[in-house]
């Protein structure tokens, strides 16, 4: 039934997507072309896209990279400790020079060395919790959201009741057992991230879940995980993909916010948020040190939320047709 | 529809009971130290015996569940005990420091407001002209600025170019007003901004939205000054959903004063239930947390059934919790 409707309908619905009887190119045709449509219609999410391949880049090239055969020396002029206890009070706060593209800080240590060093924590940090809330907030609102009536009840008072407890105090006490490591809060950021975006998705699961064509599938004897899969996850993916690149920088977020009220990663790590904290001390000697970590931050949400909402515009099967520029 | 009241205010009370334990029994059970540990130097003869008679004063020996049944009992009579390390009642405490979170989530959501709205209104006019293209860098620009950063960077900007920092210690404004205007002053703004740039976004998207409809073609077509087009139907409609969001962003603003209020040293809310968590001091976490929690918690479902009650589309029979 199904096919013999496929079959009536596929010329009309190819031909008006322009499709000229060409013979069908491969995968990495497909995608290639995918992606210069993607660049010319959404040059703005395509400039967010270099911010962030940009970040990766740092994060994977700034300290340098050994795997197995391949090594290629870190990018970044010093090691992120890198200092002279003998010279520190002549080199500390020095403001950008050639040599310091960033300056200095408050034992003489290089600002750009520890920021591309930082970039690795922050975005293996964002990318370990994108990961993490991504499966959490899928897996689970597929399934409470479909069977509302049993699983959900039960798992949403669970959930508010979850969301009662501090994430400061779930933090803190994952620390104390696991220790402060980038690891740990990537983790817990991850659960926790993927509950909160649990709850929109699941509106919107809720919603599918009572439209005609889920009715209509149901009546032809389809089973739920079919309906799950097939019919409700599709309609549901441009959202999964636009709150995971949130989570992104959400998590970077909450390590700079961790750090300045004293809950952050081991000090000694140099981390985006621990540098904001140290330059709160030296606002007026040295105001680079607050000002380059502040950008970096900035600029990565800044490249994931542009990726994010253009992504949001060509995916979202409601926006199609409609021109609407955000 | 009462059905349905009924059913929310049940299982309210159900989340909060089961919420207020976890949190009870996470507080207590999770650090490895409590709060007498902190309080009594180990190197104190006899530390052990002070610090179990310290526990017996407080009521912090016997088993938890009871611990935690008497404290369910005096958070519903209006007993809402001392703080462990300052032995000051909680209540007393809430009466200096709410004025101050209130008074900071109010004038923050006003400077949201002030600066969203006719910034929206203006980029959406605009579509597509250079004015618009500034207007929306700028809200992106805003977005990616989390609290912290737009807070860090202003006092930065403030000290360099102008050498001037607010006052360290905090003044009520019955005391000093023009000195609490100076404190007050840079953490409103920092509130108000975060969130500025999505609303500016939101109010410009769904004003775009508002004018392509029908409704609007039909007052252009008869013949009203586009001025009245826009005031009386277009922004009418958008001023509904605007009110909506801001309403939502409540709690979101409550709670990321911890943030603003750690980072200008506020005697607010959030910094007092935050220096409880690190001092261990639960009767004031648990309190506050749960204070807090039963404040979001009425006020979401106050928003939900105000929303049944003027909206027959939604569906508040069985099944939709």
């Amino acid at each position: 039934m199904e096919r013999e409707w496929a079959a009536r309908y596929q010329p009309v619905a190819l031909e008006a997507e322009g499709w000229t009887g060409e013979r069908p190119r491969s995968l990495p045709e497909r995608a290639l072309a995918g992606l210069v449509r993607f660049c010319l219609r959404k040059p703005l999410g395509a400039f967010g896209g270099l911010l962030v391949l940009l970040l990766i880049g740092m994060a994977l090239l700034g300290p340098g990279l050994r795997m197995g055969p391949l090594s290629i020396p870190r990018l970044a002029p010093y090691h992120y400790n890198e200092y002279d206890i003998a010279r520190a009070h002549r080199e500390r706060f020095q403001a950008p020079s050639l040599e310091h593209p960033m300056g200095t800080d408050q034992r003489g240590r290089d600002v750009f060395s520890r920021l591309l060093y930082g970039a690795r924590i922050s975005v293996a940090i964002g990318l370990g919790a994108f990961a993490i809330s991504t499966v959490v907030s899928t897996t689970l609102t597929l399934i409470s959201a479909y069977y509302v009536r049993s699983v959900d009840l039960l798992l949403q008072r669970l959930i508010e009741m979850f969301n009662f407890v501090p994430d400061l105090l779930i933090i803190g006490a994952v620390f104390a057992v696991k220790g402060a490591t980038p690891l740990a809060l990537a983790l817990v950021l991850g659960v926790l991230g993927g509950l909160n975006t649990g709850r929109v998705l699941r509106a919107e699961v809720i919603r599918i879940r009572g439209l005609p064509y889920v009715d209509a599938s149901k009546a032809m004897g389809a089973s739920d995980w079919r309906i799950i899969f097939r019919h409700i996850l599709p309609n549901v993916m441009f959202w999964i993909i636009v709150s995971a690149t949130n989570s992104v920088s959400l998590a970077i977020v909450a390590e700079a916010n961790l750090a300045v009220l004293g809950f952050g990663l081991d000090p000694a790590l140099p981390t985006w948020g621990n540098m904001l904290d140290e330059a709160r001390e030296y606002v007026r000697q040295a105001p680079h040190m607050a000002i380059f970590p502040g950008l970096m931050v900035a600029m990565t949400i800044f490249g994931f939320r542009l990726l994010g909402d253009a992504l949001r515009d060509v995916l979202d099967p409601r926006l199609h047709g409609a021109r609407l520029r955000p | 529809m009462t059905d349905y009241a009924v059913r929310r205010v049940l299982l309210l009370l159900v989340t909060l009971l089961g919420g207020s334990a976890l949190l009870f029994f996470a507080m207590r059970t999770l650090p490895p130290r409590d709060a007498i540990d902190l309080q009594v130097p180990p190197q104190t003869p006899n530390a052990e015996e002070t610090k179990q008679a310290l526990r017996r004063q407080l009521g912090l020996d016997g088993p938890l569940y009871r611990q935690y049944l008497s404290w369910l009992k005096g958070f519903f009579t209006g007993d809402w005990g001392k703080s462990l390390h300052s032995r000051r009642p909680i209540v007393q405490e809430l009466k200096n420091r709410l004025p101050v979170s209130f008074e900071l989530g109010l004038i923050g959501l006003f400077f949201t407001w002030a600066f969203s709205f006719p910034l929206g209104v203006l980029s959406a006019l605009r579509q597509d002209r250079p004015v618009d293209y500034v207007l929306r860098t700028l809200a992106y620009a805003l977005d990616a600025m989390p609290a912290i950063l737009i807070g860090i960077l202003l006092l930065t900007y403030l000290a360099v170019n102008f050498g001037w920092a607010p006052p360290t210690t905090f003044t009520y404004f019955w005391d000093d007003p023009w000195r609490h205007v100076q404190i007050m002053a840079l953490p409103t703004v920092v509130v108000g901004i975060t969130s500025a740039g999505n609303l500016v976004r939101f109010t410009r998207t769904f004003l775009l939205e508002v004018l392509r409809q029908d409704y609007i073609r039909t007052a252009r077509a008869k013949g009203l000054s586009e001025q009245v087009v826009l005031v009386r139907h277009a922004l009418r409609n958008v001023a509904l959903p605007f009110i909506t969001v801001l309403g939502a962003s409540v709690p979101t603003l409550l709670t990321s004063s911890v943030i603003v209020e750690n980072l200008f040293n506020l005697p607010g809310m959030g910094r007092y239930t935050f220096q409880a968590l690190i001092s261990l001091d639960y009767p004031v976490f648990v309190t506050t947390t749960v204070f807090y929690a039963v404040v979001i918690l009425v006020s979401q479902l106050v928003t939900d059934l105000a929303y049944a009650w003027a909206d027959p589309r939604v569906s508040y029979a069985r099944g939709t919790p």
